[in-house]
């Protein structure tokens, strides 16, 4: 009884000692991540975005084989509702080990950018890709258009898009994909702890606010700071959604490399499925400007996506090819980094940190609060 | 909403009869025309237009716009849509700024076949 009444003692004496360590311009960089979620609007590239049968329509496809010629795995197979829509594989398994780690499906809608490479500037166009990739499903158009003529879903299908019959076989993969991204945007993660700090910071609510861990607080502090974390980190989504070099080898073997963002964009300016393409449904074009205006450089070479933080402890294995199985070894990589592996002609963001263990432990403390299931 | 703010460095230059709003750029060059910058707010990672306007005697038609991260060694991952309005305003539309901190914007002007080069410091939150 005395032990429990020292528990008590000591808790409550934690908790008055609570206080938000954050400085002033800490506070105003830390409002910057919110709110969550955000508002969204409708794709205006996706005429059945927010359409409730598109929405239940693709959700059944996503979940179903029928997607891969063979009936061999669904996009869930891979991207797994359970684990976070990705698996715990370092590289993805499609028909042969994929040369990239699965990307988590979450927070899509309304991004500038799809995939490691960004080799699509909408999201029906990057579910489209997968459907007709030799190494994932390697559906033909023609063969996915008898596909879902014989399925099951042929009646849902044509109230959302019509007569199948009269489409042309590139329509009704447009189509499917649509579905697909209709579904897909749907899938948004809750507000975490994190959120919870940062809104109560926003309401000049410091009790509440000091709940938030020191750990975690000091975490913060680094990611906003000494670390640079926010350079590609920032906003809502964590990820200013642009492309980086990292640090992180792209030999795939001896003799071959993965192209990275040079990849990407040579498929992204050959595509008839982008924002400026004729398959798009906006007549107004909206979010053409950055297909038409990227800039290539020969540092695009290896460099990748900025992946969003949200939900980050759910999704190990990191970076664009697995390589690191858990957020500490993501966090040593940084702190450890060889800048001689960086393009020497590229951007100078990153150094090494040399981090402390304490700094390091509350980095992930840090990172554990951007999820909802820590 | 990112906060953001110009500074900008004072270059001596003579007066044409110009109601430019906005910051004045800089430029290294003795008595160039003056040349303003102004946006309502620039956003972190996201699109955003800005209004230059040149003021000069004679009309300038074609102005070249970029912008870099000095401490970064990085520029722009877009390349700006310029379109000329009128009397030496210009509306630039597409730039995006990734990173939060110091960017410099960068504005050359050909008067008449002579190549002024002019800054604006964006620092970023």
């Amino acid at each position: 009884m005395r032990l429990w009444v020292s528990v008590a003692l000591v808790v409550l004496a934690s908790a008055a000692n609570a206080e938000v360590l954050l400085s002033e311009d800490e506070i105003e960089q830390t409002l910057s991540f919110g709110p969550w979620p955000p508002s969204l609007q409708p794709d205006p590239s996706n005429r059945v975005s927010n359409d409730a049968s598109a929405i239940a329509l693709g959700a059944a496809l996503f979940n179903d084989p029928l997607l891969s010629v063979d009936g061999a795995f669904a996009c869930a197979s891979c991207h797994d509702p359970e684990q976070a829509f990705t698996t715990t594989e370092a590289r993805a398994l499609g028909r042969v080990l994929l040369d990239r780690n699965t990307p988590s499906l979450r927070n899509l809608a309304g991004l500038r950018w799809y995939g490691w490479g960004g080799k699509s500037d909408n999201l029906w166009a990057a579910s489209l890709h997968p459907i007709i990739a030799d190494e994932e499903m390697a559906h033909s158009k023609e063969s996915l258009k008898a596909a879902i003529s014989d399925s099951p879903y042929i009646n849902d299908f044509e109230k959302t898009f019509g007569e199948i019959q009269k489409q042309d076989p590139e329509l009704v993969l447009v189509n499917t994909a649509k579905a697909l991204s209709a579904f897909l945007e749907t899938i948004i993660t809750e507000a975490t702890q994190f959120d919870g700090f940062r809104d109560a910071l926003e309401r000049g609510d410091f009790v509440e606010a000091a709940n938030y861990p020191e750990a975690a607080q000091r975490g913060l502090q680094l990611f906003l700071g000494r670390g640079n974390c926010v350079f590609c980190h920032n906003g809502p989504r964590f990820s200013n959604n642009e492309f980086h070099d990292a640090g992180v080898p792209y030999f795939l073997n001896e003799a071959e490399v993965d192209e990275g963002r040079f990849g990407g964009l040579n498929i992204l300016l050959s595509s008839e499925f982008t924002l400026d393409g004729d398959w798009s449904d906006d007549p107004d074009k909206q979010g053409a400007w950055a297909v038409r205006g990227v800039r290539r450089s020969h540092s695009d070479f290896g460099m990748f996506r900025t992946p969003s933080l949200r939900g980050v402890a759910e999704t190990a294995p990191y970076m664009h090819n697995g390589n690191f199985i858990d957020l500490e070894a993501v966090i040593r990589h940084y702190s450890e980094i060889d800048i001689e592996r960086l393009h020497a002609d590229g951007e100078d963001i990153l150094a090494k940190l040399s981090l402390s263990e304490q700094e390091i432990a509350d980095l992930i403390s840090f990172l554990v609060t951007l999820s909802s299931k820590p | 909403m990112t906060r953001w703010a110009f500074w900008f460095l004072i270059s001596s230059g003579p007066v044409v009869a110009c109601e430019a709003v906005g910051q004045r750029a800089a430029s290294d060059v003795e008595d160039a025309p003056e040349v303003y910058v102004s946006s309502e707010v620039v956003p972190l990672a996201q699109p955003f237009s800005i209004l230059i306007e040149v003021c000069n005697e004679t009309p300038v038609s074609e102005i070249l716009v970029d912008a870099i991260m000095p401490a970064h060694q990085h520029g722009l991952n877009y390349t700006p849509k310029v379109t000329a309005l009128d009397e030496g305003k210009f509306r630039i539309d597409d730039l995006l700024f990734h990173m939060p901190g110091l960017w410099e914007l960068q504005v050359d002007v050909d008067f008449n076949g002579k190549l002024v080069s002019y800054t604006s410091e964006i620092a970023l939150r």
